[in-house]
């Protein structure tokens, strides 16, 4: 009898079990509110209170290196194996709040690199030194307001970013480039500001921007005994400098529920100088900026968690060494898809072609093909509640990879608010058309470590 | 309403009870209730978030924050003020009521000069590094969810409705990272005031626990919530949110909600 009971009271337990095993979980999962460890208070001792004033002092301390592991030298015979940069970098900027809710900023920036003083000066040109040993620039430097309800204004040194492209420019060539390091300078680096007259008139979704740019920057290029630069000689370099020379460009963008569109219109100078041909016997090439006009319009379209968006640019007046003026068409077409969490992918796919092409035209030093295909590849990955932060890039150039390609990998890691320190790979593949064919053994690791306060 | 305090109405998720005879409500009527409180329109406040790793490692993010009601959609704009590296970034979003329309966001990156339109469904992502969630500030569709009640309890001293919510679609699971939620609804306001969310990927749980709660012009605000992700017994990360400053019916015209106000910053 009382192992009949037993039986029946064990068997009720084991059939029991799970519902009570269930609720007893549910009741340690709920008296999880209760069990708060003493690791996870807060410090309020550690946090800052932020002061109201009218003016912000910024800025950022940073060092930024890079290590060229395949034995390479320049073609002015400088070795450029082992360290190649040694960037340490104050940046400063100074943010105003004015009256009549008018504001300026102003930002500089300098770095001094001591790799060339460690590697020995006299193996460097002193094009390269005056271009990466010691350097100031000015970064932004306007002052914004409304003139009415619907029409701002922004004068100064500053950039102005059309397109919607991340890596391949088609609309976004406002403001020309530092590309003495190719694919090197971080993003927030990579455009040189220019002073600009910009005016905004709003009315509802619509903004129509007109903007006048006097001051004439043009791309930071590497120098003559750069391992960026081919050959040995230096040519001499004609820029525009008048204000007759002013550049012009405008806009007008739509912004929707799901889409936008915008279209633009710019007489613009091409930042990026290209050798003219001399007519003088005995006298050197020298290189030109070409004035061209440019027509364009790009958009968004957003479904679920894709992002559709295209360029297309109508380019007239774009100069070659081997031809006259020609007209060119750039399209742009990408896809960034949000749907993986922490996660961000885009592909961005490019086409420039050129009209009434000439076979000469794909001779040195143009180098240029009717069709220039490109494929930018970008994906950005947060882990641990966005301290580590990995992200590839690919750009490949042509159809294939024999036209060369870049790969830069970063993996940043956020050590504490606004201490940041980072590595990477950057590889260049050599390819058959300029800039890549001469960038094959310039492969580097690369290491940051960036505080802002 | 505000995206931040949507953190507090979203949280429909929950399990349980047996019904009160004070209260002859269903789970679904409750969590109704929970979504049609008056939570406030034309809201302005100051937000610090502190990110707390198991090291005991602080981080502080603050930002300010704007929000307003069209209708039944919701318009809100943020501006990072700390860290530096991050200072005057902005964030700009239209949260439409109706489920099947796509949110439109922009984020704006000074370091760029630049507005860039994000387009995400998928809103189980960390929201700026924290144990928050996008989903968890915003709204969440109550037909998407079964509730049931589960009991009556108390939390902090206050009558409450233990309820557990599970989501009814797979899109609703993927969208909020979710797979099931027990939430506590304070019985006096209707304010989710704790919830447990079961967490689809990683075998984590998620704990949201309300430990300020103040009346402000006469509504409801979590002025410091906490949010833990814990695996098995150990805590991995926690956020704590504070509301500093609250203020409702600002005269915050919808110039402030563009992308205009977006690259002026706050």
């Amino acid at each position: 009898m009382r192992g009949a009971l037993a039986g029946v009271l064990l068997c009720l337990g084991v059939l029991g079990a799970p519902e009570a095993r269930g609720q007893d979980d549910l009741d340690d999962i709920l008296g999880g509110f209760d069990s708060e460890e003493p690791d996870f208070e807060v410090d309020r001792e550690d946090i800052e209170e932020e002061e109201e004033r009218f003016w912000d002092l910024s800025g950022s301390v940073e060092v930024s290196g890079s290590v060229n592991y395949i034995d390479h030298r320049s073609d002015t015979g400088a070795d450029y194996h082992g360290l190649s940069r040694l960037r340490n970098r104050l940046n400063l900027k100074l943010d105003l709040e004015l009256p009549f809710e008018w504001d300026a900023s102003f930002e500089g920036h300098g770095f001094y690199d001591p790799a060339y003083l460690i590697n020995g000066r006299d193996d460097y040109t002193s094009d390269v030194l005056s271009d990466n040993e010691l350097f100031f620039d000015t970064g932004d430097a306007w002052i914004r307001g409304e003139l009415t309800d619907w029409l701002d204004i922004k004068l100064g040194r500053q950039v102005v970013a059309w397109g919607r492209s991340e890596a391949l420019r088609v609309l976004d060539i406002l403001n020309p480039l530092d590309q003495r390091e190719p694919a090197r300078a971080d993003i927030e680096d990579l455009r040189r500001t220019v002073a600009m007259a910009r005016v905004d008139a709003h009315w509802e979704e619509w903004t129509l921007s007109a903007i006048a740019i006097p001051e004439l920057r043009f791309d930071l290029i590497p120098e003559v005994g750069s391992d960026f630069y081919p050959g040995t000689m230096e040519f001499p370099q004609e820029r525009p400098r008048h204000f007759e020379d002013t550049e012009y460009a405008g806009s007008l963008t739509g912004i929707f529920s799901g889409w936008d569109i915008s279209f633009h219109g710019a007489w613009l100078w091409n930042d990026t100088p290209r050798f003219e041909r001399r007519q003088v016997p005995g006298f050197p090439a020298r290189l030109v900026h070409d004035r061209f006009w440019l027509v364009g319009a790009g958009g968004n379209y957003t479904v679920g968690s894709f992002l559709f968006k295209g360029e297309v640019a109508y380019l007239h007046g774009i100069g070659f060494f081997n031809a006259g003026r020609k007209s060119r068409v750039d399209g742009l077409f990408g896809i960034e898809y949000y749907g993986l969490t922490d996660t961000t992918f885009v592909v961005e796919i490019l086409d420039r072609f050129l009209f009434n092409y000439e076979s000469q035209i794909g001779r040195a030093p143009d180098g240029v093909r009717r069709h220039s295909p490109a494929l930018s590849l970008r994906l950005r990955r947060n882990f641990w509640n966005d301290t580590l932060h990995v992200q590839g890039v690919g750009i490949i150039l042509g159809l294939d990879t024999r036209e060369g390609s870049i790969i830069r990998v970063d993996i940043d890691y956020d050590v504490a608010d606004a201490l940041v320190v980072g590595v990477g790979l950057l590889l260049y593949q050599q390819g058959v058309s300029a800039p890549l064919n001469i960038y094959g053994d310039n492969d580097r690791l690369i290491f940051r470590a960036k505080w802002s306060f | 309403m505000n995206r931040t305090l949507r953190i507090v109405a979203a949280c429909a998720v929950g399990g349980f009870l047996a019904l009160p005879a004070s209260a002859e409500l269903s789970a679904r009527e409750i969590m109704e209730a929970v979504d049609a409180r008056d939570d406030g329109d034309k809201s302005s406040r100051e937000l610090e978030m502190v990110l707390i790793d198991k090291r005991g490692n602080q981080r502080v993010r603050k930002l300010q924050s704007y929000g307003r009601d069209v209708g039944e959609d919701d318009q809100s704009i943020m501006f990072f003020l700390s860290p530096a590296d991050v200072e005057d970034t902005g964030f700009l979003t239209y949260d439409y009521d109706e489920p099947e329309r796509d949110d439109d966001q922009w984020l704006y990156l000074p370091a760029l000069s630049r507005t860039k339109r994000i387009a995400s469904s998928d809103k189980s992502g960390s929201f700026m590094g924290s144990d928050f969630t996008y989903a968890d500030m915003t709204d969440r569709p109550t037909d998407h969810y079964d509730y049931t009640l589960m009991r009556e309890t108390e939390v902090e001293g206050h009558k409450a409705w233990q309820i557990q919510a599970v989501p009814t679609t797979d899109r609703e699971k993927d969208e909020t990272g979710y797979t099931k939620a027990i939430v506590f609804v304070r019985q006096d306001n209707f304010v989710v005031v704790r919830a447990v969310y079961w967490v689809k990927k990683g075998k984590r749980l998620k704990y949201f626990d309300v430990k300020q709660l103040e009346q402000i012009d006469g509504i409801w605000v979590p002025t410091e919530m906490h949010m833990s992700t814990r695996k098995g017994e150990s805590t991995l990360h926690k956020t704590v949110l504070y509301s500093r400053d609250v203020k409702f019916n600002q005269p915050l015209d919808e110039e402030l909600f563009t992308v205009r106000q977006l690259e002026k910053g706050p």
